[in-house]
């Protein structure tokens, strides 16, 4: 308990408290901006927080995890544009309230339930990862093997259209993690001679040549495509009252059980927000006494939408924290934060970095109370800066993607593992090859890969060891279930997405 | 087949090729390593010439076995839809390009000068004009993000001033 008291006293830290609202607002316009969110958010302050003490660094891409999450929603209210896929349920009642001249509610129906969601998720990350994480007690290599197969199963699900493209990009970033030196025998692997590689691809490079960089020049294609510069901000003359505390009490049920369904699903790896909000929104109008009024603007679906896809940012950390799964493309990223900070996910974060790892945890929750004082006196502010020129954004992130690469160890080495990296993700993007499952890989890797050849020299080359372990016996089994509703989730997600894109064009139109 | 999915699989084909070439490539490099280091790639190595070998088949076999149309006519245009010379194709590469000489320069001319460059030159390439103003705000960028770089994160890079005293 008082390890929380105290981590909850960081908060009020002068240093921490500003670092967390520069991470919030930070998160806020990553969010809103169309195509970025929290993975690109959190993948571009890695370099800059590596230097920081972890009490202060890992608070601040908390706040920018929270923050995105929630910017997402300002652009699929105000422009009707989802700054990223997990506000796409929140265009459906969002925008036609815009539309409605009430965009000022819709944007505080929002911001409230959004705070309540990723407070609530928070408080379960709070509650659950220390119990959790007592599981990790009984794990031995051969377990750890099968727990990194069970992590490398959610692929299915983050492959978008094609689980076969989706395998094929896990596979290569297993193939990227094996550069390096082989940490058992310590013979050099693909290095080439290049004394750089010999610690393997390093993790920020590598994030940012996967994420950021092709992302920009996608955004400079786009502006050749669309011929467009910028988004444009709808014509909202009255923009009305903001949502009452009276009108969110009558909301109650709806922002807890989107809440209680965000936080749920966050905990299984490979769900995410992107069904989270769906869910959500559905069991909203599923028990609603007028499920017809749901899709004409009204604050429920609002606020429905949100808190579940807001939920899922504490939910997602329970198996990050505690068996190094990461659940998403965003908390995948800021599993690579914490290995970056020389933080391994396990028992030890709750013991030997217990200080730093609750600091973190409770920072997730106080970042929605600073969101809260943020976001009510400035979404308008984000929506406007998310229709920013490309022409002035895109140079802007090309040189700060480029120097925070540099930042992390200072050699220019790592600039150039950026930039061939990012053409050749951007060139796989195109194709429509999934990138978190190249992470994924990249930072598995070295836990298979360990496992794997400690339990066959434990068994002497037996490969039945993975059969007859019990904890193994029941992760395979998890396997198989996770691959299964994986390949459903990716299957029903093509299909929703068709569907709802159809229904946010009536909208729009 | 639909034609969408025959175009598809035709865009595909090449980054299958490279997938195996890549995999054939690592496979080699484990003949120098030692069985224990050999195993792991060569595991992924086989799974992923597997995964690509798959799906160069599935093509061949749309292709020659049940001659889709689509696929016949898509293949006259595949070079073509590959070495696309729009602007939206070339723009992106070019951008590369100049990163690519920002990284070659950075250490050379220093940060002030080579971001400048960098700034300037994307800004001018994607829209060409007000080109005046796009110079000015390429001056600002550099000269606020030394502040950020140097003050802010005490991070140790190449200044041009430094260099040219030199």
């Amino acid at each position: 308990m008082d390890i929380i008291v105290n981590s909850f006293l960081n908060m009020f830290q002068p240093i921490i408290f500003i670092a967390m609202i520069f991470g919030v607002s930070w998160g806020i316009f990553m969010g809103a901006l169309p195509g970025f969110g929290a993975a690109i958010g959190i993948a571009l302050l890695i370099p800059f927080t590596y230097g920081m003490n972890p009490i202060i660094a890992l608070p601040i891409l908390a706040a920018v995890y929270t923050g995105a999450y929630y910017g997402g929603g300002i652009t699929s209210i105000m422009i009707g544009v989802p700054g990223n896929s997990p506000a796409a349920a929140t265009i459906m009642d969002g925008f036609p309230m815009t539309q409605k001249g009430q965009s000022q509610k819709a944007l505080t129906t929002s911001l409230l339930s959004s705070a309540f969601g990723g407070i609530f998720g928070g408080f379960a990350l709070l509650l659950f990862a220390p119990k959790l994480v007592q599981v990790t007690l009984l794990f031995g290599p051969a377990e750890y093997f099968v727990l990194a197969v069970f992590g490398l199963t959610i692929i299915a699900s983050l492959s978008g259209a094609s689980i076969m493209k989706g395998l094929i990009s896990g596979t290569f970033g297993l193939l990227l993690s094996t550069i390096g030196v082989d940490v058992i025998t310590g013979a050099s692997r693909f290095t080439f001679g290049e004394i750089y590689l010999f610690d393997g691809i390093p993790t920020i490079p590598l994030i940012l040549g996967l994420f950021a960089f092709p992302r920009c020049l996608l955004m400079i294609r786009d502006i050749f495509l669309k011929e467009s510069l910028t988004l444009s901000l709808s014509d909202d003359k009255s923009s009305g009252k903001n949502a009452t505390l009276k009108e969110m009490f009558k909301m109650w049920k709806t922002v807890v059980r989107s809440s209680i369904i965000g936080t749920i699903i966050g905990m299984i790896p490979g769900a995410g927000a992107n069904i989270a909000c769906w869910v959500g929104y559905g069991e909203a109008k599923r028990n609603s006494k007028h499920p017809e009024k749901f899709g004409t603007g009204i604050p429920e679906g609002v606020a429905a939408a949100e808190a579940a896809n807001n939920s899922v940012a504490g939910g997602s950390m329970i198996p990050l924290l505690t068996l190094g799964i990461p659940g998403n493309a965003a908390s995948a990223v800021m599993l690579g934060a914490l290995m970056i900070h020389g933080l391994v996910p396990g028992l030890k974060l709750f013991t030997t970095y217990a200080s730093i790892t609750y600091t973190y945890m409770v920072a997730m929750i106080f970042s929605c109370f600073i969101l809260l004082a943020i976001g009510w006196y400035t979404s308008r502010i984000f929506a406007k800066l998310a229709t920013i020129n490309y022409l002035i954004l895109v140079p802007i992130i090309i040189m700060v993607t480029l120097m925070g690469s540099f930042s992390n160890r200072q050699y220019v080495f790592d600039m150039w593992i950026t930039l061939f990296l990012g053409i050749f993700c951007y060139w796989l993007t195109l194709l429509k090859y999934p990138m978190p499952p190249i992470l994924l890989g990249v930072i598995l890797g070295p836990i298979s890969e360990k496992g794997l050849r400690r339990a066959l020299m434990i068994s002497k080359g037996d490969w039945t060891i993975f059969f007859t372990r019990p904890i193994c016996i029941i992760m395979l089994i998890l396997c198989v279930i996770s691959v299964y509703y994986g390949l459903k989730i990716s299957r029903s997600n093509i299909g929703k997405g068709n569907e709802e894109k159809g229904k946010i064009k009536d909208i729009k139109n | 087949m639909d034609k969408k999915k025959s175009n598809t699989l035709d865009k595909n084909l090449l980054s299958y090729f490279v997938f195996c070439i890549i995999a054939i490539f690592i496979y080699v490099r484990t003949f120098d390593m030692t069985s224990s280091s050999a195993m792991f790639p060569r595991l992924l190595s086989i799974s992923i010439f597997s995964l690509n070998a798959f799906l160069i088949g599935q093509y061949f076999y749309y292709f020659f076995i049940r001659k889709e149309k689509g696929i016949t006519q898509n293949r006259r245009n595949y070079w073509k839809s590959i070495f696309n010379l729009k602007k939206y194709t070339v723009i992106p590469i070019l951008i590369f390009i100049i990163c690519c000489l920002f990284v070659f320069a950075y250490p050379r001319i220093g940060f002030e000068l080579s971001t400048f460059l960098l700034v300037f030159s994307i800004m001018v390439l994607v829209n060409k004009k007000e080109a005046i103003k796009k110079f000015y705000f390429a001056i600002l960028i550099p000269l606020l993000f030394l502040l950020i770089f140097k003050v802010g994160l005490n991070l140790t890079i190449p200044l041009t001033i430094e260099i040219f005293f030199k």
